[in-house]
């Protein structure tokens, strides 16, 4: 699995840390900060979740983590935009993912961030299977992808 | 020809990756499908609602398959 993320800096096995893309966006012309953090949730559908397993089309989900940083500054109109996705199994609570957007005001801050979270949630090649409680798991069915996403 | 199966489909077709004998090259990406399904019928439904990747970029099902390719099943996503 080591291998298969080698030259990937926008997907991790490793704990997302917020403080880190605080430290790499800072500009000092900025006056607004907005995050998004998606976090693992104790139930779905009525279920008990114990864990959500995440993983990837690696090379692919990389280069569109990477297009919708730049897509989400030019569509915004934000000055930076930093993304991040963790794979492998969170626990309850965990960081599953991050977006970091810095902007003059608050308004291209707050459209930025959710263009970005909305586009990784619709055009990355990322799978959540959920573990639950009972023992029993299931891959979660969120969206179909087409050629158009991959612009 | 290997085809790397992603998401559900790595539990429909038995692995992550499938070994599919082709009859010749270059095969179309829709019949590869069709001779996958008939193979593994529990994926069937899945494999119709599921992208063809060949590297990093999405192609469609109409593309042409050389020997040595590698297809890449992508399912519906559900990062976030």
């Amino acid at each position: 699995m080591a291998d298969e993320l080698a030259g990937c800096s926008h997907l991790t096995r490793a704990p997302l840390d917020l403080a880190v893309l605080l430290d790499l966006s800072l500009g000092p012309e900025d006056g607004a900060l907005a995050v998004f953090g998606g976090t693992v949730r104790r139930h779905n559908d009525g279920k008990q979740v114990r864990a959500i397993a995440y993983s990837a089309y690696a090379p692919f989900a990389e280069r569109r983590l990477q297009e919708i940083e730049a897509q989400a500054v030019a569509r915004g109109g934000a000055r930076i935009c930093l993304v991040r996705h963790r794979l492998g199994e969170l626990s309850i609570g965990d960081l599953s993912v991050l977006v970091v957007v810095r902007s003059e005001h608050r308004a291209e801050a707050f459209a930025a961030a959710r263009h970005a979270i909305e586009a990784i949630k619709h055009s990355v090649p990322i799978w959540k299977r959920e573990e639950y409680s009972d023992g029993t798991h299931a891959y979660v069915m969120g969206c179909e992808l087409h050629e158009e996403h991959h612009g | 020809m290997v085809v790397e199966c992603c998401g559900v489909l790595e539990e429909l077709c038995g692995g992550s990756e499938y070994r599919l004998r082709l009859p010749r090259f270059p095969i179309s990406i829709a019949e590869l499908i069709e001779r996958l399904a008939a193979e593994q019928p529990a994926a069937r439904e899945m494999l119709g609602r599921t992208a063809c990747a060949v590297g990093d970029h999405i192609v469609s099902r109409e593309r042409l398959l050389q020997r040595g390719e590698r297809l890449v099943l992508l399912p519906p996503v559900s990062g976030g």
